[in-house]
């Protein structure tokens, strides 16, 4: 038995969404990757414990200023939304709070995670503490340069998709 | 106007298939599609909607998603796709834009440099302003906490040292001041290194 998901990478421009897809399904980082335009749509075969296999289809999309103005097509039939912002650039992460109020509102039934990308540029400190100080919690801080916490975001994504 | 029809057919393809994926019709103008392919098969960005597609939801009388980057039976192009749901089929229809998207994809690399290099700009200022103001702090609290009192100090001492005192008190004056002296002249060392730029 096969299970169908559709994952879209959000967030502002440059924040790495496409570098986080690549790590996650090629294991590849490029600093000069191009900027995504649309959207790009990639898919990964996972085996689950109990024999059926999730299909997820991540849909990474290009940057935009906030969720409501992308476009609602692309964001149909969503199952679950990664939302990135870098951690080295506050403006990625300053309205945060209002994404995801947006986000909850617009789709309640959408596993919702929010990512803090490029820990490799320096440390998650101000971005944690910006960020409690608002309410929200940050629950995956990765860096798609080294890889590390990339694993931990997916196989979370995939628990909190599976039936 | 053959020659204006020909430009467009071999951009635009039309695909006609059923709610459950079966093909019906395609005009195999960008991509060569088989009518034993179902759609659904074809490319995950059709996988992915499937659920909508079958059932019409979120479909009121069509659907545009633009600049989706696709391949498939071993094509690739870039397309804007319409989707229509008519009775009893699903109306596809592929508008190839690849070459108009690539010379997108430049002009898109160069805003997005241009953008963060502005953006780096803004972090560094910023870091400046901080770094100044920071060290403005610092130069006022060495002045007025410490630098101001020990000068203070020493006045204090040089004034009880100008009482009767016996020897023993008077050495143990001298010490103290020659003490303070030294922290004196340290606080104002720090306060001078305070002024050197260590980005420069």
């Amino acid at each position: 038995m096969e299970i169908t998901k559709k994952v879209v990478l959000l967030g502002r421009y440059g924040v790495g969404k496409s570098s986080i897809a690549r790590r996650y399904l090629l294991d590849i980082f490029e600093k000069d990757y191009l900027p995504t335009l649309g959207v790009q749509i990639k898919k990964k075969i996972i085996d689950l414990p109990n024999g059926t296999q999730l299909s997820m289809i991540i849909w990474d999309l290009e940057g935009f200023a906030s969720v409501s103005k992308t476009r609602a097509s692309y964001l149909l039939g969503s199952n679950a939304f990664i939302y990135v912002f870098d951690v080295s650039r506050p403006f990625t992460y300053g309205g945060l709070g209002e994404e995801l109020n947006y986000m909850k509102t617009h789709f309640p039934l959408v596993e919702i995670k929010l990512v803090g990308n490029k820990i490799d540029l320096g440390d998650t400190e101000e971005a944690s503490s910006h960020l409690k100080a608002t309410g929200i919690q940050i629950e995956h801080f990765v860096s798609a340069k080294t890889g590390e916490g990339i694993q931990n975001l997916f196989q979370s994504l995939t628990k909190s998709l599976i039936p | 106007m053959s020659e204006q029809n020909t430009f467009f057919s071999k951009r635009i393809q039309e695909i006609h298939a059923k709610p459950n994926g079966e093909l019906t019709h395609s005009s195999n103008s960008i991509f060569p599609l088989k009518m034993s392919d179902n759609l659904y098969k074809l490319h995950p960005f059709f996988e992915s909607l499937e659920y909508e597609f079958r059932n019409g939801i979120g479909i009121q009388s069509s659907l545009a998603f633009p600049c989706v980057q696709l391949e498939m039976n071993g094509k690739e192009a870039i397309c804007d796709i319409t989707i229509k749901m008519e009775r009893g089929f699903l109306a596809v229809l592929l508008f190839d834009y690849s070459k108009h998207y690539e010379h997108l994809h430049e002009a898109a690399q160069e805003k997005k440099s241009s953008m963060l290099s502005e953006q780096e700009h803004e972090l560094r200022l910023k870091h400046l302003e901080e770094k100044k103001a920071y060290l403005g702090f610092m130069r006022a609290r060495l002045d007025n906490s410490l630098i101001v009192e020990m000068e203070e100090m020493v006045h204090k001492i040089q004034l009880l040292k100008k009482t009767d005192l016996t020897p023993e008190q008077r050495e143990l004056f001298d010490d103290v001041e020659k003490t303070i002296g030294s922290f004196h002249l340290r606080a104002i060392q720090i306060r001078e290194e305070l002024n050197f730029d260590f980005d420069s």
